[in-house]
C-alpha cells in the first residue's frame, strides 16, 4: 500500500506511523541527526527562506525543551509552562519575523529569556487572576538576568548531554557502559549501588565513566559550536 | 594526546583508576604514603591525574542537571525484552519514542507497543506524563480511536503503552486516493466518524491538540482511527497536561489552530480539536492546505492567524456551499465562532449527508465586510482620513460652531450635576454637625508624642518606637527633615494612611471622619490650624498635594477622589463615576490611573486651570497600570504596566511619546521619577536603569548593573540626588548605586523591604525591623553603610544532622534533636550547649517538642531501632507509646500538655499528657498511592486535628476522639503543615512542589478548606515550616539541590521577605522562639560528604548583630562513624525498651 510521508516522517513497512521524527533516534537514522547538524545561525537563517519549514521545527526542538526547563524551574506548573513556552515560541517568531531581534545587539538565549520571562509572568497573572494574587508574578520578574541565564544554560547541557549520549548510542557504545557513566559519572549515584544494579565491576564502572567521558568530549563540543547563541 | 586513564591501571606499582578517581573527586580522601611516594615519581600517574582531572572537570557542568534517580537504559534497543510478548519487532520510531509491534503471549492478538525514548524519559515528570497519557488514553474506548490495551514493563524497566495493532494506511494516502476516485462522501464520511471520536474524547475531558492526517488511520474497510494522544490533555487540568511530551512542537504548525499559534493565547479548548478537524476536511477535500506554505515560518503563522481561508470550492468544484459553509465554520479565525464542540461538528457532517439543512452558514455580508476592514486598517484609515478632510474643509466652520455649541452645553449639564450631587453632600456632611468633633477623635498632638524619644546620633542604633508600628506617612516626612541632625524627638503612632505631612506648610493634614473635614495640624503646637469640611470619604487611601501645596487630592477606598481647593476651600468629586487606582499632580494637570476591569485600565489626565476641571485626555490600555511617575520637570509622565510594557506621555497634553513593549525590555517591576528632568528610573529586580527622555534615541542607560546584586531587588529605596540610587533587595541586602562608582553592597538584617525610605539629605534609611516591628535606622554615610553581622552560623560543618529544633516556652532554652541520638540544649542568650543526652539511645530523632519542664522526641525506624514517641529526661528516655510504623512525622503538644502524635504509616494518637497514658488511636486510611502521612497541624479553635497528605489532600479529625469528620481537598500532595497561632482557621502547607500555600479552614464552607494564596516557591521540595508567634511570618525550609535556603514569609502581603541561603543541604529543622525574638534553622549532613551540611543556626531576629559566632559547643560526630555504631545502639535500645515494658 502506497504511503505519503512528507518532510522527515519515514515510511515503514506497514505504513503505520506514530511520530514524527524531530530527534534522533540511536543515531541509526542519520538524516534525522541532520537537524542537529546545522547552527543555530544556520537554522535562523532558513527561517527567512521560503518554505523551508523544517527550519522551524528544528529551531524548535532545540529550543522548546529548553525554555520547558526553564519554566519548570522557575514556578510554572506543567500546563503553564507548556503554554508559556508555545506563547514565548510564537513571540519569538513574530519578533524574528519583524526583524526584531538582531545578533548583533545580544545572544538569542538572551533574547529568548527576555520573552519567556514575559510568558511566564502572562501564566502567573492568569493563575493569579482566579486567585487573586498579586505577587507570583511579581517573583518571576525579580529573579535576576544572571540566575535566569544560569537556569537556561543547565537546561541547555541537559540537552547537549541527552543528544550526545544519543550520538553513542548510535556509534554502538555499549548501553551499559553508557548507563554506569550516567549513573556514576553524572548523578553521583554510589558505586556500590552502580555495581549491583548493572551487573558490573568497580574496575568495569571506572573504566565507563573514563571512556565515555573521552569519547563525549569531542561530540559535546561539537554540539557547543552547533548550539551557539543559545 | 596524554595517557588514556585506564591504559596503564595495572602496571606494576601504579595507582589503580578508582584511587585516581578519588583523589580528585573525593575531598576526604588521602592516599597512602607509599601510594603518594609513587604518584610523586610516576610521570606516567601523573599524567593520567592529570587526564582524569579535566575529564572531572569537563563532568561537572553536567552534575547539577536534572535528574530524579537512576534511570537504566534499553539493553538491547531493536528487541526489548517485554514479558508477556514475543515476536517483537521495530515498527517506527521518532525524536520521542520508538514503536514496537508484537504477539500478546496467550491471546496471539498482535499489538503495538510504544515506548518513549530513554534519555526523554529521564526525569520523573516525563516518566509522570507518560503514565498519565496511557491512563487518559486508557479511559477512551472509542470503535474510532486506536484502544490502549495498557501498560507493559520492558525488560529494563521501561514503561510501554501497550495498544492495539492497526492494519491501514494514513488518513492523508487514503484521502488522496478517494478524491482520485471523487469520492466525497466517504471522505466526509470518514470525517464524520473522526469528529464523533474526538467528541467522545471530550465528553471524556481529553482534548486531542494535535489532529493531523498522519495522526488517523483508516483501516481497509474504511473505517478511521484516532491514534497518538500524546499531546492530548485532560480539560481544567491544572497540575499537568501533556502537551510536550519531551518538548516536541506543541502540534504541527501546519496544522495549528490560530490561538495556538498566538503570542498572546496559548490556551487551547476543545474548539482548537474543531478547527483541526475542519482543516483536515478542507485537505482531504481539496488536497491542499488553505495557505501558501512556501513562505517562511513567521508569515506561515501570520497567515494562519489573518488571512481568511479561502472556500474548498475554489479548488475542488464539486464541493456544494453547505459543505464550505461546514468547512468554514469549523476553520473560522475564532473560537467562538466555530462549532463549540466536535460534537455539533459532526451532526453537521451528518446532516450534509443525509440531505437535511446543515447549521452552518456562510458569513454574513457585513462580518465579512467588518473584517476585511479590519484587517486592513491602515490603508483604509488613510482613505477615509483624506475624504474626511476633503470634506471637513467644507463645513469646518459650521461644525466648528456647532460643536463649541453642543460643548458647552455638555459642560454645563455636567457641571449643573456635579455641583448639585456635590452640594447634596456637602448638606448631608453638614447635618452629622459639630457634635461628632472629638468624642476622642483627634486630641491633642503632644499628647500622642512618646515620653522617651531616642536619639538617632549617626549610629546603627535602633528606633525604639513602641508596639503600634508601622508608621504612617507622617512619621516618615518627618524623619526625613531632621534626619541626620541630633534632634531628639519621636512622634506618636499615627494612623498608617490617615495623614501627611505638607512640607510647604509644615503641617500634618489629617482627616477626621467624625466631622467629615480635613485638618491641618500645627503638629509642635498640637492644635488645628486650619479646616475645610469635605464630607465623608470612606476608607480614606491616600493624599497627594499638587506643587504649590493648593489642592489636595484625597482618593477614597472604593477609587473614587476628592480634589480640594485650599485657596477657595472648594471641595469637588472627580469623575464620580470613575475608579481610579492613583493620581497625582503636575502644575495645572492631574493624572490619574483607572482600572476598567480585570485586563484593561485607563490614564486620565484633567487640566486644573480652570475651573470646573476638564479632561484632556483618555487612553486606554490593554493591561493593568502598576506604576506612574513624574519626571523632574513635570513634563513626562511615565506609565508602566503589570504586563511590563511601558509608556511616557507628555504630561500636558496626554499624547504617547514612547511606547515599548515587554518583549523589547527586561521586565520592568518599578518605575520612578530620577532627579533630572526628562529621566526616569526603572529597576527589573535585577538591573536599574534610566530612561532620559532627552535621548533621541530613548535608550536604557544601565546604572546598577547585573552582576552587582546578588540577588533580585525589590525596592528603590529613593533616589538620593541625581547619581546615587538606594535599592533593597530581596535577601535584605542594602545596595547603594553611582554612575561612576561601584555598588556598596550591605547585608540588612530582618529590615523589611517592603517599608523603606531614605531620607532627603540621604544620611538615613529608615525601615520597619521583623518581626518586632521596631523601626531601624541606618546612617548611610554618605554611600557606605555600617554594616550588620548577618546571621551567625553557630555551629561548625560536621555536625550531626539536626533534624528538629524547637524553644522553650520562656524561649530562654533551644533545643536541637539530631540525627544521632542525642538531645542538646542551648541557652538562646549566650549560645552556649547547657545540656545534652547522656544516653544516645534513640537513633533517628525525627521532632522534638517541649512542654513544660518535658522533652518529647519522636523518633524514627532506621531499618534498626524503634520509632515512636519518647519522654527525655536526664537519666535517659522513657517511651510513650508502642512502636510505630515508619516514623513520628507530626506532633502537636497544647499548653494542658497533651500530645498528638503522627506516625508516617497513619498511626494517630493523643496522649493525655507526658506520662504516656493515651487516650485514642486510630489508623488512617492510607494514601492510594500510598505516600506517607507527614503533616499534622491543630486548629484549637475548630477543635479539629488536619492530617495529610490524604486521598482528598487533607483529613479532618475531632481532637478528642481522633474520628473523622470531614475531608479537605488540597490538591497538591502537602509534606509540612502549620497552623497559624493567632487567626483562626489559618494554616500553610509546604509541599513537594516547593510552592508555599495558605489555606482556610471553615467548616461552613463547601469543602471546609479554601484557598487563601501561594506566597511563592523554593524551586524544590519544602521540608520544614514554623508561623511566628505573631502570625505574621512564615518561615520555610526546601529549595532545589542548587539553592536551598530558608524564605520568610508576610502572611499579610502573601510575598517573600527574606532568603537566608545559609545552607548547603535540606533544611530540616525551623522554628520561632515564642517570644518572636529568634528564629532557629538546622541543616541535614551530607549522606556521603560528612563535612558537608550539618549547620545549626540561631538567628537573633531584634539585633542580629549581637549573634555570637563559633561560641556554641559542637560535637563532631561523622556520619560514617554513626553508621558504625547504629546496630549496636538500636539493639541496646531495643533490650531496653522491651525491659521498660
Amino acid at each position: 500500500m502506497p504511503c505519503y510521508c512528507p518532510g522527515f516522517r519515514f515510511a515503514v513497512s506497514n505504513s503505520i506511523k506514530y511520530f514524527e521524527a524531530t530527534g534522533a533516534f540511536y543515531g541509526k537514522i542519520r538524516c534525522v541527526l541532520m537537524s542537529i547538524e546545522k547552527t543555530t545561525t544556520a537554522l535562523l537563517n532558513g527561517l527567512h527562506d521560503t518554505g523551508n519549514l523544517q527550519a522551524w521545527t528544528d529551531l524548535d526542538a532545540r529550543c522548546r525543551p529548553i525554555m520547558l526547563g526553564v519554566a519548570r524551574q522557575i514556578g510554572l506548573r506543567e500546563s503553564e509552562a507548556e503554554d508559556a513556552v508555545q506563547a514565548a515560541m510564537m513571540s519569538f517568531l513574530e519578533a524574528y519575523r519583524k526583524g526584531q531581534y538582531q545578533r548583533e545587539r545580544g545572544r538569542l538565549s538572551a533574547f529568548m529569556i527576555t520573552i519567556l520571562r514575559s510568558r511566564a509572568i502572562d501564566a502567573l497573572r492568569k493563575r493569579n487572576r482566579n486567585h487573586e494574587i498579586e505577587s507570583a508574578p511579581d517573583a518571576i520578574a525579580r529573579i535576576s538576568d544572571a540566575e535566569l541565564t544560569r537556569i537556561w544554560f543547565f537546561e541547555r547541557q541537559n540537552q547537549l548531554l541527552d543528544r550526545a549520549l544519543d550520538e553513542l548510542r548510535g556509534s554502538g557504545t555499549e548501553e551499559r557502559m553508557l548507563s554506569a557513566f550516567e549513573l556514576f559519572g553524572v548523578r553521583g549515584v554510589d558505586i556500590g549501588e552502580v555495581t549491583t544494579s548493572l551487573g558490573m565491576t568497580r574496575e568495569e564502572v571506572y573504566n565507563a565513566k573514563y571512556r565515555v567521558t573521552q569519547r563525549l568530549r569531542p561530540i559535546v563540543a561539537r554540539l557547543d559550536e552547533l548550539y551557539e547563541d543559545l | 594526546m596524554g595517557h588514556h586513564p585506564y591504559e596503564h591501571e595495572n602496571a606494576d606499582g601504579c595507582l589503580d583508576l578508582e584511587t585516581l578517581d578519588r583523589v580528585v573527586s573525593d575531598p576526604g580522601f588521602k592516599l597512602t604514603d607509599e601510594a603518594a611516594t609513587h604518584l610523586k615519581s610516576c610521570e606516567r600517574c601523573r599524567d593520567r591525574l592529570a587526564e582524569i582531572r579535566k575529564a572531572d572537570l569537563f563532568l561537572e557542568r553536567f552534575r547539577t542537571r536534572g535528574g530524579d534517580g537512576p534511570v537504566e537504559e534499553p539493553r538491547d534497543q531493536e528487541t526489548p525484552l517485554i514479558a508477556g510478548y514475543a515476536s517483537v519487532v521495530l515498527l517506527a520510531y521518532g525524536g520521542q519514542g520508538v514503536v514496537y509491534r508484537a504477539v500478546q503471549q496467550g491471546t496471539g492478538r498482535a499489538v503495538a507497543i510504544k515506548v518513549p525514548l530513554a534519555s526523554a524519559m529521564r526525569r520523573t515528570s516525563a516518566r509522570y506524563r507518560f503514565e498519565r497519557e496511557i491512563e487518559l488514553t486508557a479511559r477512551l474506548d472509542h470503535p474510532s480511536i486506536v484502544r490502549v490495551l495498557g501498560s507493559c514493563e520492558l525488560g529494563d524497566g521501561r514503561l510501554g503503552c501497550v495498544m492495539e495493532f492497526v492494519q491501514g494506511e494514513d488518513f492523508e494516502c487514503w484521502s488522496a486516493r478517494a478524491r482520485e476516485r471523487r469520492a466525497l462522501r466517504e471522505i466526509v464520511g470518514a470525517v464524520c466518524e473522526i469528529s464523533d471520536a474526538i467528541a467522545y474524547a471530550h465528553q471524556r475531558a481529553v482534548i486531542h491538540r494535535d489532529i493531523k492526517p498522519s495522526n488517523v488511520i483508516v483501516r481497509e474497510d474504511g473505517c478511521p482511527r484516532v491514534l497518538d494522544f500524546g499531546l492530548a490533555k485532560a480539560i481544567d487540568e491544572h497540575e499537568s497536561s501533556f502537551a510536550t511530551l519531551t518538548g516536541a512542537f506543541l502540534g504541527t504548525l501546519l496544522y495549528s489552530a490560530p490561538e495556538q499559534v498566538s503570542a498572546g493565547a496559548g490556551a487551547t479548548d476543545l474548539r482548537t480539536d474543531v478547527y483541526a478537524l475542519g482543516l483536515l476536511l478542507y485537505k482531504a477535500l481539496t488536497g491542499r492546505l488553505p495557505y501558501n506554505t512556501e513562505v517562511p515560518a513567521g508569515d506561515l503563522i501570520a497567515q494562519i492567524r489573518d488571512q481568511s481561508v479561502a472556500r474548498p470550492s475554489v479548488y475542488e468544484a464539486s464541493i456544494n456551499h453547505e459543505l464550505d459553509a461546514i468547512v468554514l465554520r469549523a476553520m473560522s479565525k475564532e473560537p467562538d465562532r466555530r462549532y463549540q464542540s466536535a460534537g455539533e461538528l459532526r451532526d453537521d457532517l451528518r446532516a450534509w449527508l443525509d440531505g437535511r439543512a446543515v447549521r452552518a452558514r456562510a458569513d454574513s455580508g457585513w462580518y465579512v465586510l467588518r473584517k476585511t476592514a479590519m484587517r486592513y486598517r491602515r490603508a483604509l484609515a488613510l482613505v477615509l482620513l483624506v475624504v474626511v478632510l476633503l470634506g471637513a474643509l467644507g463645513v469646518a466652520g459650521l461644525v466648528m460652531r456647532a460643536q463649541a455649541g453642543r460643548a458647552k452645553l455638555a459642560d454645563a449639564v455636567r457641571d449643573a450635576r456635579t455641583l448639585e450631587t456635590h452640594w447634596a453632600r456637602l448638606a448631608e456632611f453638614r447635618a452629622i454637625g459639630q457634635d461628632n468633633f472629638e468624642a476622642g477623635e483627634v486630641g491633642a498632638w503632644d499628647a500622642l508624642l512618646e515620653p522617651e524619644p531616642t536619639l538617632i546620633s549617626g549610629g546603627i542604633e535602633p528606633v525604639i518606637s513602641g508596639d503600634e508600628l508601622p508608621r504612617g506617612p507622617a512619621y516618615w516626612a518627618l524623619w526625613e527633615m531632621y534626619a541626620g541632625t541630633p534632634v531628639e524627638f519621636s512622634l506618636p503612632s499615627i494612623d498608617r494612611s490617615m495623614s501627611q505631612y505638607d512640607p510647604k506648610t509644615d503641617s500634618i493634614v489629617k482627616y477626621a471622619p467624625a466631622r467629615g473635614a480635613l485638618d491641618w495640624w500645627d503638629w509642635r503646637a498640637g492644635e488645628i490650624e486650619r479646616s475645610i469640611p469635605i464630607g465623608e470619604i470612606v476608607n480614606l487611601r491616600s493624599y497627594s498635594f499638587s506643587t504649590d501645596s493648593s489642592l489636595v487630592l484625597l482618593v477614597q477606598g472604593d477609587g473614587r477622589k476628592v480634589l480640594v481647593d485650599t485657596r477657595d476651600a472648594s471641595v469637588e468629586w472627580v469623575a464620580p463615576e470613575i475608579h481610579a487606582i492613583s493620581g497625582f499632580f503636575s502644575d495645572d494637570r492631574l493624572i490619574m490611573s483607572t482600572r476598567s476591569d480585570e485586563e484593561s485600565s485607563e490614564i486620565l489626565v484633567w487640566d486644573l486651570g480652570e475651573k470646573p476641571m476638564r479632561l484632556v485626555a483618555r487612553l486606554a490600555l490593554p493591561d493593568l497600570v502598576k506604576g506612574m511617575a513624574l519626571d523632574a520637570s513635570g513634563e513626562y509622565t511615565g506609565v508602566l504596566t503589570f504586563g511590563g510594557d511601558l509608556m511616557v506621555l507628555d504630561t500636558h497634553s496626554g499624547e504617547v511619546l514612547l511606547e515599548r513593549s515587554k518583549d523589547e525590555q527586561p521586565h520592568f517591576l518599578m518605575l520612578q521619577t530620577r532627579g533630572n528632568d526628562g529621566e526616569f528610573l526603572l529597576f527589573s529586580g535585577s538591573i536599574v536603569v534610566s530612561l532620559d527622555m532627552n535621548d533621541p534615541q530613548h535608550r536604557f542607560v544601565p546604572l546598577l548593573r547585573e552582576g552587582a546584586f546578588s540577588d533580585g531587588a525589590r525596592q528603590i529605596a529613593s533616589a538620593l540626588d541625581s547619581d546615587r540610587i538606594v535599592t533593597v533587595t530581596d535577601r535584605y541586602r542594602l545596595e547603594i548605586g553611582k554612575k561612576s562608582e561601584p555598588v556598596s553592597e550591605r547585608v540588612l538584617p530582618a529590615l523589611s523591604a517592603s517599608q523603606v525610605s531614605v531620607s532627603n539629605d540621604g544620611a538615613y534609611l529608615f525601615g520597619l525591623a521583623r518581626p518586632s516591628g521596631r523601626s531601624i535606622a541606618l546612617a548611610l554615610d554618605g554611600g557606605a553603610v555600617r554594616p550588620l553581622p548577618f546571621p551567625a552560623e553557630v555551629t561548625k560543618n560536621g555536625f550531626p544532622t539536626v533534624s528538629s529544633v524547637w524553644f522553650s516556652e520562656d524561649s530562654s532554652s533551644l533545643i536541637a534533636a539530631c540525627m544521632d541520638g542525642s538531645v542538646r540544649v542551648y541557652d538562646t542568650r549566650t549560645g552556649a550547649q547547657t545540656w545534652r543526652t547522656n544516653l544516645d539511645l534513640v537513633d533517628g530523632i525525627t521532632l522534638v517538642r517541649t512542654t513544660g519542664d518535658s522533652i518529647v522526641v519522636g523518633t524514627h525506624d532506621l531499618g534498626q531501632a524503634v520509632a515512636g514517641l519518647y519522654r527525655v529526661e536526664n537519666d535517659g528516655i522513657t517511651p510513650l507509646t508502642d512502636a510505630t510504623e515508619q516514623w513520628i512525622s507530626g506532633l502537636v503538644v497544647d499548653s494542658d500538655g497533651r500530645l498528638w502524635a503522627l506516625s508516617g504509616a497513619g498511626h494517630l494518637m493523643l496522649l493525655k499528657s507526658v506520662d504516656g497514658t493515651l487516650e485514642h488511636e486510630t489508623m488512617l486510611e492510607p494514601h492510594p498511592q500510598n505516600l506517607t502521612f507527614r503533616a499534622l497541624a491543630r486548629l484549637k479553635e475548630f477543635g479539629v486535628l488536619l492530617v495529610g497528605p490524604a486521598a482528598s489532600g487533607i483529613v479532618v479529625l475531632d481532637e478528642q476522639t481522633l474520628e473523622q469528620v470531614g475531608a479537605s481537598t488540597v490538591m497538591t500532595p502537602i509534606r509540612e503543615m502549620v497552623a497559624s497561632p493567632t487567626d483562626p482557621g489559618l494554616f500553610a502547607t509546604g509541599g513537594d512542589d516547593g510552592w508555599v500555600r495558605l489555606w482556610r479552614y471553615d467548616p461552613q464552607s463547601k469543602g471546609g478548606v479554601e484557598f487563601v494564596g501561594e506566597m511563592g516557591t523554593h524551586a524544590g521540595p519544602i521540608f520544614s515550616l514554623a508561623f511566628s508567634p505573631d502570625g505574621q511570618w512564615v518561615a520555610s525550609g526546601g529549595g532545589s539541590p542548587e539553592r536551598r535556603d530558608v524564605r520568610i514569609w508576610d502572611v499579610e502581603h502573601q510575598h517573600e521577605l527574606a532568603a537566608l541561603s545559609l545552607f548547603e543541604m535540606g533544611v530540616f529543622g525551623l522554628a520561632f522562639s515564642p517570644d518572636g525574638r529568634y528564629l532557629a534553622a538546622s541543616g541535614e549532613v551530607h549522606p556521603d560528604h560528612p563535612e558537608r551540611g550539618g549547620q545549626l543556626y540561631l538567628i537573633d531576629l531584634y539585633a542580629p548583630e549581637r549573634c555570637i559566632a563559633g561560641n556554641l559547643e559542637y560535637h563532631i560526630a561523622r556520619f560514617e562513624a554513626q553508621r558504625g555504631h547504629e546496630p549496636a545502639r538500636a539493639a541496646a535500645l531495643r533490650a531496653w525498651a522491651a525491659r521498660q515494658r
